[in-house]
């Protein structure tokens, strides 16, 4: 069996879109994205992953570093995985502080075959059918980032844009 | 954008001398309103939905003095299959709603990409073809997109001081 995989990001031609924020309870910011990690991306306890935190309480200021990840099917064919980043510290005595948050997201497509034929058929398929479908959810990918990242503005007050909603422009 | 691996690709800046970009310092009251107004503002003046704006940074710090931002979007206008404005407007400033300084600077690029996918893309016949082709129709095309870039960046431009204008006057 011979194997095609392509992986695109979503935000490209950028890798990442990023959050940062001065002002108080920026630990928040991980506590919020635990909460809604599951609602929002629509996945079940095994599509998504708190994969670390660090917490470092010497000093003055308690330093955090924390990760997550989300995986999410699109098709047989196509799986849409999200990472994000948060890096911050606070004060103790105050509780204010800062973080910056880091998201991106890819689109694995994983096509499989007896090898002679495999290449045409995807040619044909991808051609005829499903870029089209690709298309449509790297769309969808970015997003859901966009709007994600748009909630945790909101859960600290702060301004926001419009983020696009529907998808399927190319589609 | 042109959806393909491997692309051929030509850039040009819409203002061709350097720098190419277009600042804007503004100091006066409601800088804070500036970060809506300006995503507005792209919308209309460049004709672009959300889906075409990507914001790929966002940087916000609230203080006693006032607030501190920093935020960058990316445009993406697609001319025709091959070619599409791309545009970043980069907004910074800090201040309250009643005093405050702001920058503002806009760069537009001009890209065509050509793919390069399959093996007629990539012979010379079909090199030589694209190439007599570009010479003789595509070109003044190009210099005509570079133009309504330029204009649409004048716009914004004039409809930020615009608006700037009608904070002071209504302080």
């Amino acid at each position: 069996m011979a194997k095609i995989s392509i992986v695109e990001d979503c935000l490209a031609p950028d890798k990442f879109i990023y959050l940062s924020y001065k002002g108080p309870d920026p630990w928040g910011v991980a506590k919020r994205i635990s909460e809604r990690i599951r609602p929002f991306f629509h996945v079940s306890a095994s599509g998504t992953n708190n994969s670390r935190i660090n917490w470092d309480v010497t000093g003055e200021n308690i330093s955090f570093f924390s990760t997550w990840w989300v995986k999410k099917d699109v098709s047989r064919f196509s799986t849409m995985r999200f990472y994000l980043k948060v890096i911050g510290s606070f004060s103790k005595a105050t509780n204010e502080g800062e973080f910056t948050l880091q998201l991106d997201g890819n689109l694995e497509t994983k096509f499989s075959g007896w090898g002679p034929v495999l290449k045409p058929m995807w040619l044909i398929y991808s051609y005829l059918f499903y870029n089209r479908v690709r298309r449509q959810a790297l769309e969808k990918c970015r997003n859901i980032l966009l709007a994600f990242r748009n909630e945790l503005k909101e859960y600290f007050n702060l301004q926001i844009t419009e983020v696009p909603r529907a998808y399927g422009t190319f589609g | 954008m042109v959806f393909a691996r491997s692309k051929l690709l030509m850039e040009d800046n819409c203002f061709e001398e350097e720098p190419g970009s277009v600042d804007i310092k503004l100091v006066g009251p409601g800088v804070t309103k500036l970060y809506k107004k300006i995503y507005e503002l792209i919308k209309s003046t460049f004709m672009v939905s959300d889906s075409d704006i990507q914001e790929t940074e966002y940087n916000w710090g609230k203080g006693e003095k006032g607030e501190k931002f920093s935020v960058t979007w990316w445009i993406h206008k697609d001319m025709d299959i091959f070619t599409y404005l791309y545009i970043s407007v980069k907004l910074k400033g800090e201040g309250t709603d009643k005093a405050g300084s702001a920058t503002i600077s806009i760069r537009g690029l001009l890209r065509t990409e050509y793919p390069q996918d399959t093996v007629w893309q990539r012979s010379l016949f079909y090199e030589m073809l694209r190439t007599f082709w570009h010479r003789v129709f595509y070109h003044k095309k190009r210099e005509q997109y570079a133009e309504e870039c330029r204009h649409m960046t004048i716009m914004l431009e004039n409809k930020i001081k615009e608006f700037f204008e009608s904070l002071k006057a209504g302080s």
